[in-house]
């Protein structure tokens, strides 16, 4: 985000746990499934069982420790004035800018694991096709609601 | 409520926070039986072999869980009308709580089904302008309570309405209606809509008389030797046919292929598009068009959020283009609308005189950054070499689609020149297209969000694509500018947020 005309603050540190742990479920079913397959190619086929599951295991450790962190790195959001940016991506680096008069209307949620982190996701949705919701995740329940409010006193009456 | 941070409160008995009627919870489980009972079978197979008292246990167990759940859904779910918004908190594990400002609630909806209406219920549904389909149900509440919801959700909208002083822009061009130039703006004579027909040009026809054909064939039972054998014994075609007879085999068959699908167009143009015309009412336009079935629509202008002028590679030298726009939903004249189907260059700059936008020459506009060309050789060209490449390692006539890449080759050197944007004076305009050719004007004040997104490879080209969302269209066909360069990207970005806003607030107070 070199060239970005403002620097986004980080996530919460919370976040990047919740993302780690909800990573776990994914790599746990990748594990599983290589491991039945490979077994499955051990009794039909007769071939080497461990060479599925050695691969699966090094992406499900990838998927567990280095990507949850860079994802985590790459979010980021600001609020100037009227706006809200949010930024988000590792492969695909997106910069959203929303403005607050376009809002329709906000959810903030929480689930178990980031009620225990102390984060909140914070969606935006607005009356566009595209990327109708905006979406951004682990910031604390108190910056969540107060963006909430800030932004509520951006929102009136349409003219259509 | 456990968690003392999600639910505010209120001081005013009336803001406090309120539940469904307990009745929601029979309604679902009533609803929901048809595929409850349909599992029943599956549940019976898997525990066919287990004991009675099992069954009996493990059904009190299943049942009694579920009955919890939807509980705790219900217990979960509360809505509240406070002093300038409608909350409404939900989920089981994950919890939400959604805003909605009065002031973007559009109307609200009652609606009783059948079995509501036995236990004197209602649904409601807050309708805004949000792309998703249930932004804000309440199903179930007692009927009463639902039309004192109405009044009150309309009551405080108005009294916010006020309060923002905004001027409502669709009011005021209604008032001047008659005053303002009842006229025709665009009508099609019958020999355009004809014309339009040929280049209606369609396959459609020919895939449903294919499959009919082979429908019937299915049905009777032949398979394809016997019915080649029954062609062949009818038109007297010799069983071993010399290379000629098989051109002009070929030849035939195309012809009719080309027949059935310029056919096709024309009926289907001149179904839908017979006595096209479009007035204009001040303040909104009325279309009319349809041989069989004559449709009405009307478009109100403070409803258009973009417009776009497409052609195709025939109809760009014949002079033609389409003038279409997107309608922000509702009164089911949402989406894509056609204006003027098929339109002289002349007869477009009035309509969008109509439309209050303006449109400049392709040459005025800023061409896209040179590594546009790069990146559009590797994805529709490298990618079509690479299938090609592979599967001429199985067979070698695949080299035979070789040709292909030329024209892809010429197609991505060329998209560069044709893919232009400028953003002047409240407008966007977007063109892009080698063979068919598409302009979009977008005001300024109707885009809903930007995005800048670069991915790997653009990265590397020190490239970035800018997304612009409007609402009322489709995933397809945007406005988005691929591929500027990053510098002249965040330039636009400001530049169209800039204006974007400050634009918005000057056309509210234009009395038009």
């Amino acid at each position: 985000m070199s060239l970005a005309p403002i620097a986004l603050t980080p996530l919460e540190p919370g976040q990047r746990t919740v993302m780690h742990l909800h990573a776990l479920l994914p790599s746990l079913l990748l594990v599983i499934g290589s491991v039945a397959l490979g077994l499955i190619a051990q009794l039909r086929l007769g071939w080497v069982p461990w060479p599925p599951v050695l691969l699966a295991g090094l992406v499900a450790i990838w998927m567990l420790t280095v990507a949850p962190r860079r994802r985590w790195a790459a979010w980021g959001w600001a609020l100037t004035g009227d706006e809200l940016h949010v930024g988000h991506g590792v492969w695909a680096r997106v910069h959203t800018v929303v403005p607050l008069a376009r809002v329709q209307h906000i959810d903030v949620a929480q689930g178990p694991v980031e009620r225990a982190f102390g984060v909140a996701r914070l969606v935006l949705h607005t009356a566009g096709t595209a990327h109708a919701t905006v979406l951004l995740p682990g910031v604390s329940r108190q910056t969540a609601e107060h963006l909430r409010d800030t932004i509520r006193v951006h929102i009136q009456a349409e003219p259509w | 409520m456990s968690d003392a941070g999600v639910s505010a409160v209120a001081d005013d008995p009336e803001e406090a926070p309120r539940r469904l009627h307990p009745a929601t919870m029979l309604l679902g489980v009533i609803q929901g039986a048809p595929s409850t009972l349909l599992g029943i079978p599956a549940m019976l197979a898997l525990v066919a072999r287990a004991d009675l008292p099992f069954i009996l246990a493990g059904t009190a167990i299943a049942v009694s869980l579920a009955a919890f759940v939807r509980w705790l859904a219900w217990y979960r779910f509360t809505y509240a009308l406070t002093e300038d918004a409608v909350i409404i908190e939900s989920g089981l594990f994950s919890r939400n709580r959604r805003m909605i400002p009065y002031e973007r609630v559009a109307d609200v909806g009652i609606e009783r089904r059948p079995l509501q209406r036995m236990f004197g219920l209602a649904s409601v549904t807050l309708e805004t302008g949000g792309a998703g389909a249930d932004e804000g149900a309440l199903s179930s509440v007692v009927l009463a309570e639902a039309e004192g919801l109405r009044d009150m959700v309309r009551r405080r909208r108005g009294r916010t309405d006020a309060a923002s002083l905004s001027v409502n822009v669709s009011v005021a061009p209604l008032a001047a209606r008659p005053s303002s130039g009842t006229g025709l703006v665009f009508a099609m004579t019958g020999q355009r809509v004809l014309l339009w027909g040929l280049f209606n040009f369609s396959l459609v026809g020919i895939a449903v008389s294919v499959g009919a054909v082979q429908s019937v064939a299915g049905a009777v039972d032949w398979d394809r030797e016997t019915l080649w054998n029954a062609v062949a014994a009818r038109t007297g075609v010799a069983r071993s046919m010399p290379a000629l007879a098989w051109a002009g085999a070929a030849a035939v068959g195309s012809a009719i292929v080309l027949a059935i699908g310029i056919a096709t167009g024309l009926i289907r143009a001149t179904l839908r598009d017979h006595g096209f015309r479009l007035t204009d009412e001040g303040g909104r336009l009325r279309r009319t068009r349809g041989l069989l079935t004559r449709s009405e629509a009307i478009l109100s202008l403070p409803r258009v959020q973009l417009v776009t002028i497409d052609t195709g590679l025939v109809r760009r030298r014949l002079g033609w283009s389409r003038l279409r726009v997107q309608v922000l939903g509702g009164e089911g004249a949402g989406g894509r609308q056609d204006l003027a189907p098929m339109a002289r260059a002349e007869e477009i700059d009035p309509l969008l005189a109509v439309l209050r936008l303006t449109r400049i020459a392709p040459d005025d506009m800023e061409v896209v950054a040179r590594g546009h060309v790069w990146r559009a050789m590797l994805r529709r060209v490298g990618l079509p070499a690479l299938v090609i490449a592979g599967a001429a390692l199985v067979t070698p006539l695949a080299l035979l689609a070789s040709p292909i890449l030329l024209l892809l080759m010429v197609a991505a050197t060329l998209s560069r020149r044709h893919h232009r944007y400028r953003a002047a004076s409240g407008l966007l305009h977007v063109q892009r297209g080698v063979f068919g050719r598409t302009m979009w004007i977008v005001p300024m004040a109707r885009i809903q969000a930007l995005s800048l997104r670069r991915t790997w490879l653009q990265r590397r080209l020190r490239l970035a694509t800018v997304l612009v969302d409007t609402a009322g269209g489709g995933q397809s066909c945007r406005p988005d500018i691929h591929d500027l360069r990053e510098a002249d990207a965040w330039a636009l970005i400001d530049k169209l947020r800039a204006t974007g806003t400050r634009v918005e607030a000057t056309d509210e107070t234009l009395p038009d």
